[in-house]
């Protein structure tokens, strides 16, 4: 049965007059790599709000794996922009929080495991301000993997980053995710970032929102670092640049 | 604390003390009215016995008091945090009250409660509960709304969010106001004292002002400010021991 992970059907949302997301149709199937690029303040991030119910759209559907979920919270595995880590828990603790919250139990030696395998494992018992950008948000990553959803939504999680640590987790990114196929949903503004990474690309308009087209990725798995020398590649960034740039404003 | 950091006011204590000495051996000056360290402290050793009733009758006092000045405050602090209409009709009325001194309020208290140990006590909390409310409320409603969104987003229910986020969260403001209020804590003791009572240092105080002590009230003194800082050290010890991962406030 081809079930979803995630369907989103004609999603509207406005604040009042300002009308963000408009008709959005969207899915992404079990164990895809999604992204929607779209430029700044174009309601990515108010799309990500509504599939996680923190809020609810004016009109439109959403189900995750086949159900309704409008409104509904604890769904998704979620990594935000900022890794938004409790500076007073130690870097175990916040990866188990998910859990926690869901009160599933509550397994250290499985979150120390997995912070062995991205090569934190000296840094289980030490403090987020004691950790670099990049890193925080590996572990920010982790706990949304190991909230052990169907779905997992990335927010711009490396925005923040230099270019060379966010060419780092790019690579360590596919490497986690092609051992471990989840449902990815990630928002990003950065067009290389979303063909690299990606099954398929959404591209949305400016506000309000619609999508302007999807794009499916012609490169194979597992993914390498060289595809984006790849003249197809160097093709579809040209393309993507000019809708996004020619985009009605 | 490291010697190069606690020599300066060391030095500096000790330079007050000898260019004292050295004032009231040169001019004569009469004992009632400044006595000389020398004298303070053969006052001291003289009254020994006397003062460590006293004394402890004030620690026992100013711990009551305080302990209660805490629950208070924090009580307080929770109910206002959690109740947002309690806490826009009752805040002003908090402020106000701090505007009212406690000398005029503190004979109302022993006619309206009589001369035992509750006026004291009232005195106390008046005095401790306010810093330690403020705080603690600040703390809690300016937890990080990153976090809150992505505990939301991953299903935390309210119970959750105030006792893994912002509980956590004003523990280092609460700190702040806990360190005020123990200072408070001796000063409320002191003037409870006044009020009327069989022992304690407040007591002591009054009767040595009345023979001219000068001495003896310099003594008193010196106990004040010792029992204060001792107080003053266990929040802090406290505070080591909860609070962590981050620089204390």
């Amino acid at each position: 049965m081809p079930e979803h992970a995630l369907t989103v059907q004609a999603l509207d949302h406005s604040f009042g007059d300002l009308q963000v997301l408009e008709g959005i149709d969207l899915t992404v199937g079990k164990g895809e790599f999604v992204s929607v690029v779209g430029p700044s303040g174009s309601g990515k991030s108010t799309l990500f709000h509504l599939i996680g119910g923190l809020l609810t759209p004016s009109a439109g559907q959403i189900a995750i794996n086949g159900e309704p979920s409008v409104g509904r919270r604890g769904r998704i595995g979620y990594m935000p922009q900022q890794p938004a880590l409790m500076p007073w828990r130690t870097i175990q603790d916040n990866v188990v929080l998910a859990r926690e919250i869901s009160r599933k139990k509550v397994d250290r030696a499985q979150a120390r495991e997995w912070l062995a395998r991205v090569g934190l494992e000296d840094f289980a018992t030490a403090y987020p301000h004691q950790l670099s950008g990049g890193m925080q948000q590996r572990v920010a990553f982790l706990r949304a993997l190991l909230a052990e959803q169907e779905l997992l939504c990335l927010d711009e999680p490396f925005s923040a980053l230099d270019a060379m640590t966010r060419t780092e987790m790019h690579r360590w990114l596919l490497d986690i995710w092609e051992a471990d196929r989840r449902a990815i949903l990630f928002v990003t503004h950065n067009i290389e970032e979303a063909l690299l990474l990606s099954d398929t690309v959404y591209v949305f308009t400016r506000r309000p929102a619609t999508v302007l087209e999807r794009i499916t990725v012609p490169f194979g798995r597992p993914r390498r670092d060289e595809v984006v020398d790849d003249p197809e590649f160097v093709k579809l960034r040209r393309r993507l640049t000019d809708l996004l740039t020619g985009s009605p404003r | 604390m490291k010697v190069r950091t606690a020599l300066p006011p060391a030095i500096t204590v000790i330079a007050l003390i000898a260019g004292w000495q050295l004032y009231t051996t040169l001019s004569g000056i009469d004992a009632w009215l400044l006595p000389s360290p020398a004298g303070i402290w053969q006052a001291a050793v003289e009254q020994r016995a006397a003062l460590t009733t006293h004394t402890l009758a004030t620690a026992e006092l100013m711990l009551y008091g305080f302990g209660l000045g805490v629950a208070t405050g924090l009580l307080v602090a929770v109910v206002l945090h959690l109740l947002p209409v309690v806490r826009s009709a009752v805040y002003p009325l908090l402020v106000i009250s701090q505007n009212v001194p406690i000398i005029a309020l503190a004979p109302l208290l022993v006619i309206w409660l009589g001369f035992g140990i509750a006026p004291k006590l009232v005195v106390i909390v008046l005095v401790c509960f306010f810093p330690i409310a403020v705080a603690t409320l600040d703390g809690l409603s300016r937890s990080d709304a990153l976090i809150a969104d992505y505990m939301l987003m991953s299903g935390a229910n309210r119970r959750q969010l105030f006792t893994k986020l912002q509980w956590p969260h004003a523990l280092p403001t609460m700190f702040s106001g806990l360190k005020i209020a123990a200072t408070y804590s001796v000063f409320g003791a002191i003037i409870s004292e006044w009020l009327g009572s069989e022992e304690g240092i407040g007591r002591y105080m009054i009767i040595q002002k009345s023979a001219f002590r000068a001495d003896r009230m310099f003594v008193a003194i010196a106990i004040v400010v010792a029992l204060a800082l001792v107080v003053f050290g266990l929040v802090v010890l406290l505070e080591r021991l909860t609070v962590k991962g981050r620089r204390r406030a």
